[in-house]
């Protein structure tokens, strides 16, 4: 998949479809998983200021993503969780000690075990 | 002659009150709130089941009520309820003293036989009786509905999510508690059951009477309760926590996909593919889309067969940890048992198996994993997906492109969706993240 689409796309569409989900500026049903999926794949693929400001944007997210489950959706936790999960494993990856404080605090609050794992093994390294 | 009036009657019956501790706090999942913080059976109609440890002796708290125009109700009396259907309150000498409404202080009596061991539910009457020494009166009927366990339910922490366990009934955190109907559910279930094993296999066979439906938006044992069922991240609490209310420890992991981006455009895995409807369902939740099945092989001359077909999904993310299925295990008598609540499957004896510590950073690969691929993986995750060639093609796993217009629109392609029976531990290499 993505390899080729890395090399050409650009990530501003991706940030603005994850900036109007987080927003919650669209109309129900609009976005899928995957969608979400593809959105934060190019954004975790590229290091840079704007993508590490989103992910902490979504690593602190506390709404709920209004998505059609009807194409899919996350199995293991809810979505906002499998986010946060990969926004603080690409943040602690990126710069682990920049970000140090927002995972410690995603570590201490988070609501479900793969999250404060994530987090957890983060602050390890 | 007219009939005496009796002096006193039953406000309130209550048996998960504060430092009872053979009685089980109860929660309502609709409300929220504790069978402790109000009477189970009270004059003005509640009727809540109870629950106790099988085989203790629990007390019971009593509230009284003088009755309209009774004089002399204020003083010393031995009240008590003989057996009538197997239960008895022993009897007891108490002071009563009524407050401006004619409700007496809570008084606790102790049941004279303990409650039978082990895992069932009756229902029991008591016919309570007052003496004032010189005169005897009957104060009515109190009929209940008890439940007793196997053993002391554990600690929520087992099972819930940090925000399902809130404050704990009495303010206590601390407290174990079970969700009511969970109570109810178990013990009609696992009736007469004995062994921690004895106790899953007959909690696996009774969820489908629990109504509970996989693929319903719901993640926690409270949320899946309030909207009747969820996703596997729900149903392996859900499992847990029946099985903690009969005090049976069992563990739960959740295997994520380990999505590793090879060469020349290859990529494995990229999802768990799993056909099976899931409990409660008729067919998977998801709408169907294209999969290209190989089930003989990369080199095999079957061409890959082409479905569009209604599959669940588990998806990865590259070189990144994401979503996956979740099991519970038991370990009994030196062997461990695994069960997928979500699908519904039996017990699964695994051979050779060690249950893997949680990491975020270390995918464990199935081989080592003794008989799990064979035993479980083969035939509850039909396949798995990945960008992979076969017979020279390249099939690419691609998700939508956010610059494309019709972003909107289910636009993944899936890959190879390669048999789970056919990929060999060597080249191919399942590996799952287990946390």
């Amino acid at each position: 998949m993505t390899q080729a689409r890395k090399a050409t796309s650009t990530d501003s569409a991706a940030v603005h479809h994850l900036e109007r989900l987080l927003g919650g500026d669209h109309p129900t049903g609009h976005y899928h998983w995957h969608h979400v999926l593809a959105a934060v794949e190019i954004v975790t693929a590229t290091k840079s200021a704007r993508h590490a400001a989103l992910l902490r944007r979504i690593a602190r997210f506390d709404g709920r993503l209004a998505l059609d489950h009807r194409h899919g959706i996350s199995h293991a936790m809810p979505p906002e969780e499998v986010l946060r999960a990969i926004a603080i494993r690409t943040l602690a990856a990126w710069d682990g000690t920049k970000h140090a404080t927002l995972i410690r605090q995603v570590r201490d609050h988070a609501d479900h075990d793969l999250v404060a794992l994530v987090a957890r093994d983060a602050l390890r390294k | 002659m007219p009939p005496r009036r009796t002096p006193l009657r039953i406000a309130a019956v209550q048996f998960a009150f504060p430092g009872n501790r053979a009685a089980i706090p109860l929660r309502d999942p609709d409300t929220g709130a504790f069978s402790g913080d109000t009477p189970e059976w009270d004059w003005a109609g509640a009727r809540q089941v109870a629950a106790f440890v099988g085989g203790s002796s629990p007390r019971v708290r009593v509230t009284f009520r003088r009755a309209p125009g009774a004089t002399g109700s204020t003083g010393i009396w031995r009240i008590g309820a003989p057996a009538g259907d197997g239960l008895a309150i022993r009897e007891r000498q108490v002071r009563l003293v009524f407050d401006r409404d004619g409700l007496s202080q809570p008084v606790d009596f102790r049941i004279a036989a303990p409650i039978p061991r082990g895992i069932g539910a009756f229902r029991a009457h008591f016919d309570w009786h007052a003496t004032d020494g010189e005169r005897s009166w009957r104060l009515g009927t109190t009929r209940h509905h008890f439940c007793h366990v196997h053993a002391q339910p554990l600690a929520t922490t087992s099972w819930a999510t940090t925000a399902e366990r809130g404050t704990g009934p009495h303010g206590n955190a601390a407290l174990p508690w079970v969700y009511r109907p969970i109570m109810l559910w178990t013990c009609a279930w696992a009736r007469g059951r004995r062994s921690p094993r004895t106790i899953c296999d007959a909690i696996m066979a009774g969820l489908p009477r629990s109504g509970l439906t996989y693929a319903v938006g719901a993640w926690d044992v409270g949320a899946m309760l309030a909207a009747g069922g969820g996703y596997c991240g729900g149903f392996y609490r859900m499992f847990q926590a029946m099985a903690a209310a009969q005090g049976v420890r069992v563990e739960r992991r959740a295997l994520h996909v380990d999505w590793r981006v090879e060469h020349h455009g290859v990529m494995r895995w990229c999802a768990m593919v799993v056909s099976a409807p899931g409990l409660g369902r008729r067919y998977p939740a998801e709408l169907p889309s294209v999969f290209h099945d190989s089930n003989r092989g990369p080199h095999a001359r079957q061409p890959v067969q082409r479905f569009e077909v209604r599959r669940y999904r588990f998806w990865g993310h590259p070189e990144q940890i994401a979503d996956g299925h979740c099991l519970n295990f038991l370990r009994h008598n030196g062997r461990w048992y695994l069960y997928d609540a979500s699908f519904g499957h039996r017990a699964v004896v695994l051979r050779n198996f060690r249950l893997p510590r949680p990491s975020s950073t270390h995918a464990v690969p199935v081989e080592r994993q003794g008989n799990f691929q064979s035993a479980y993986l083969d035939r509850a995750v039909g396949h798995m997906l990945g960008s992979l060639r076969h017979a020279g093609t390249l099939y690419r796993t691609e998700r939508p492109d956010p610059d494309h217009p019709q972003f909107n629109s289910a636009t993944t392609r899936n890959g190879l969706s390669v048999k789970t029976a056919i990929i060999p531990g060597r080249w191919a290499n399942i590996t799952f993240y287990w946390t």
